[in-house]
């Protein structure tokens, strides 16, 4: 069967294209019928939250007020119906090549993206408070990367942070010193992974500043929510994402050197095809209307970066670059690598050109050095901070560490310099093996551990196919955070979801999928700050 | 202006999709054909075929025997034929996921399907692949459909269209010598000119008792028929001229060579010089069409050509024309 017509060629009485549900219903009459209790009908009638905090039901079984319409219109649907606009999507995004690359599997490569359709909502006050937190922890973390590569490294000096503690971090490069990057901007692009506790308080879970990944998905989510359930856009105003392209772009100009003068050539910087997010990184070149390159397209001379263009070599202003810093420049970092560009670090210094993220950016997400970005915050803006951390204990500590060993296997164990999920060992689930590797791991390198208190995440309901229901799983947030000549929210971000029940891993690189996330504009209908 | 890598990407994204339409429809038609071949355990026939395509060396090596079933399979899936049409497809499509961000997004999906329609058969080919077939070359025409009615006319589109003028007119030329080497053979002229989707145009013009010679001509010279040689290189030079003005006159080589090939065409009693000495003839046309990709690929596609700057005394930004330190054309 022709694919495209399961998305296209529907002749039903819905309004939601990718539905078949011979008159399902949902008819107006049905719509303006008052469920008496929703939670107790359909696809939601035996939905249990374990505890903790749930997105959309508080206590028993009464439903939030801005998922009201979204619970009826699922409860009305039946699981094959449900499993067939899961499976329609999914073949949307096989088709459209919408993947991320899963390393460690010997399956090979691509893998589609996992898309659960019922959607995060959260309210316009609650993100207005989010906005706000998350505004002021990037401006704070920006300040403290400027202060420490080409400030007076106040922070450090004042005792606010502990010098070898810096010094020792894996992100931390003697080679950004002296590199100042127009506006101070130094995390231009920042995702910050947030979670909601059983007291149903977002805290900050990790900060990723150096090549945060996952918006593209953001949008992807949304082009086929649209498609799978317009009509449930009309009964709500869900601020827009699609404008995404052009705020990044006008983010990346405003950071370009002054010599690069109105129009600023843009370019983002890839590993290339093989890469887990090239999907990300081609959907951005397109959004933005930029070139996609790789390292080999680029020449450094005279301290100036150049294109290999047909027409010759042509000047460019702005490198989005989606490598690490250690594969970017074989003159002053790895000497193997031959992703990078030699003497990029030159022309960084010399001011011709901008690289985003800035280089060294990982001292700040180094998760030892997380710990005390709430101070950071105080120490730069004067300000308290807006957002909480995640309980964290330091392994050089010998109190904390001693306390920690003592109760393990109620505690989350992390790699301080890892992201994508990767090492983290969940105490409550982990082996007796995978402790006493954790706990041998810390007691050799007291640096590079930290140990976290378990948060119990947020639940939202998410299609389980074998028991045939809607059931909770546990979910994320990672909104981004954008800076150029200011600081701007993007508005949700990208939810990612647990897909078997109880598990807390929700990073896609392990297995979890994703939702679309709304944030609902104010009552006035608009989503301005 | 285009970077040099995705150039050569979007060039051989062209000539991949070509290679790939013409291999399918080759095949679609021989195999048709086969039901009048000579029931005997060896069919000529095939090895014929295999000889037009210039794959018929690497199939002895491999110790095939020449029948439909072992054919078929060789060209349309074989790992070792470098030119198969599932090598050509995949490599299509990673040149395509390579330009993704310059592409119109339906050119990706569309690359994309065709792909997975040829993993559906799991590296074997169905007793029945009429449908298969078909289906890669609809899907074919859908790519060239995208291309032609979605994509701006920008550097992209006219490496692709250089890409597929170039293969295009290859493939006619090997054809031609196909024809002239064996007159008469099972597969009819009809077949021939149907797999350069000419038979209705050479029927309407062609005068009676017209031979191997007449027909030759005609898919070299016939200049309103897409896919004759003259056809393919009217188009490539048309393209070659444009990207002269916008750019630079770097491709000054390749518009000498496609010209002159171009104008002998024009000018020249194609018929008389193939009944003179066909091979001749069709060795200068082939001779032309390579020459014409090394002199586009020394421009616009090696990064090695681009002069190491730490080496020579070239300003940067001013490199347009880089000095070629001993590179043929």
């Amino acid at each position: 069967m022709a694919p495209v017509s399961r998305l296209g060629g529907r002749k039903t009485p819905t309004t939601d294209s990718l539905s078949a549900a011979p008159a399902s219903a949902e008819g107006e009459g049905n719509r303006a019928r008052v469920l008496p209790s929703l939670a107790m009908v359909g696809l939601l009638d035996r939905y249990q939250p374990p505890g903790g905090w749930d997105e959309a039901f508080e206590g028993e079984g009464r439903i939030r007020h801005c998922y009201e319409q979204v619970a009826r219109r699922f409860a009305g649907l039946t699981v094959a119906e449900l499993d067939r606009l899961e499976g329609a999507v999914a073949d949307e995004f096989r088709r459209q090549g919408i993947t991320f690359t899963v390393y460690d599997d010997d399956e090979g490569t691509e893998r589609t993206w996992p898309m659960d359709l019922f959607p995060r909502i959260i309210e316009a006050d609650e993100w207005r408070e989010l906005e706000r937190g998350l505004a002021q922890r990037v401006i704070a973390l920006n300040r403290f990367l400027d202060d420490l590569y080409v400030g007076e490294r106040a922070a450090v000096e004042d005792g606010i942070i502990p010098k070898w503690l810096v010094t020792s971090s894996q992100g931390f490069e003697r080679q950004a010193f002296g590199i100042a990057v127009p506006s101070a901007a130094r995390c231009m692009i920042a995702g910050i992974d947030l979670v909601r506790g059983a007291d149903g308080r977002f805290a900050v879970l990790e900060d990723n500043l150096r090549n945060p990944s996952g918006i593209s998905y953001v949008l992807e989510n949304r082009a086929a929510m649209a498609k799978a359930f317009p009509a449930l856009f009309a009964d709500h105003t869900v601020q827009p994402v699609e404008q995404y392209g052009q705020l990044l772009r006008t983010t990346l100009e405003e950071v370009a050197p002054p010599s690069a003068g109105d129009h600023p050539n843009i370019v983002i910087l890839t590993p290339g095809i093989y890469n887990s997010a090239y999907f990300e990184h081609a959907f951005l070149a397109r959004a933005m209307g930029v070139e996609l390159v790789e390292g080999r397209d680029l020449v450094v001379d005279d301290q100036v970066v150049y294109a290999r263009t047909v027409g010759g070599l042509s000047p460019v202003d702005v490198i989005y670059r989606r490598i690490d810093d250690d594969f970017l420049d074989p003159v002053s970092f790895r000497p193997d690598s031959t992703l990078g560009i030699p003497g990029l670090l030159s022309a960084a210094r010399a001011g011709t050109v901008t690289v985003c993220n800035a280089i060294g950016n990982g001292v700040a997400d180094d998760k030892a050095v997380y710990p005390y970005v709430p101070d950071l915050i105080r120490y730069y803006l004067s300000e308290e901070p807006l957002l909480d951390n995640v309980t964290t204990y330091v392994m050089w500590d010998d109190d904390q560490r001693e306390a920690c060993l003592d109760r393990l296997d109620q505690l989350v164990i992390k790699p301080v310099a890892e992201s994508g999920g990767y090492g983290i060992v969940i105490g409550p689930h982990a082996t007796d093996a995978e402790l006493a590797a954790a706990r041998a791991n810390i007691e050799a390198d007291h640096r590079n551990w930290v140990v976290q208190e378990l948060v119990q995440l947020s639940t939202l309901p998410a299609l389980d196919r074998q028991g045939g229901v809607l059931g909770p799983r546990h979910l994320d947030l990672r909104p981004f955070v954008l800076t150029g000549d200011r600081t701007r929210v993007f508005p949700g971000g990208l939810t990612r979801v647990a897909m078997r029940a109880g598990s807390m891993i929700v990073n896609s690189s392990q297995g979890g999928g994703s939702k679309d996330t709304w944030v609902l504009a104010d009552s006035n209908g608009n989503g301005e700050r | 202006m285009i970077l040099a890598r995705h150039a050569e990407a979007t060039f051989w994204a062209g000539r991949l999709l070509e290679r790939a339409e013409h291999t399918t429809r080759m095949l679609d038609i021989a195999t048709r054909d086969s039901m009048h071949f000579p029931a005997s355990p060896v069919q000529p026939e095939w090895q014929r075929l295999l000889d037009v395509m210039g794959v018929g060396q690497t199939f002895d090596g491999l110790g095939l025997v020449p029948d439909g079933a072992s054919v078929a399979q060789f060209l349309m899936l074989d790992e070792a034929n470098e030119g198969s049409v599932g090598r050509s497809i995949s490599q299509l499509r990673e040149n395509i996921r390579t330009v993704r961000d310059r592409v119109p997004v339906e050119l990706w999906e569309e690359a994309n399907r065709l792909l997975m329609t040829l993993r559906e058969v799991e590296g074997k080919l169905p007793p029945e692949p009429f449908e298969l077939y078909s289906t890669i070359r609809r899907r074919c025409h859908a790519l060239s459909g995208i291309v032609s009615e979605a994509m701006p006319r920008d550097e992209a589109f006219t490496f692709l269209v250089l890409g597929r003028m170039i293969e295009r007119a290859i493939i006619c030329s090997r054809t031609i010598r196909f024809l002239v080497l064996h007159p008469g053979h099972t597969l009819d002229e009809g077949s021939i000119l149907r797999t350069v989707s000419s038979l209705q145009a050479y029927r309407r013009r062609a005068r009676q008792g017209g031979d191997a010679y007449t027909l030759g001509a005609f898919l070299l010279q016939a200049d309103d028929v897409p896919r004759t040689v003259l056809s393919c290189l009217r188009r490539a030079d048309g393209r070659i001229q444009r990207l002269i003005q916008t750019t630079s006159n770097g491709l000054a080589p390749a518009a000498m060579v496609s010209g002159r090939l171009r104008s002998h065409l024009e000018y020249s009693n194609a018929e008389q010089e193939l009944r003179n000495n066909a091979w001749a003839l069709l060795d200068r046309v082939e001779g032309e069409l390579v020459a014409l990709t090394a002199a586009i690929a020394d421009y616009a596609f090696d990064p090695a050509q681009i002069p190491d700057m730490h080496s020579q005394f070239v300003r940067p930004g001013q490199a347009t024309q880089p000095n070629r330190s001993g590179g043929g054309r």
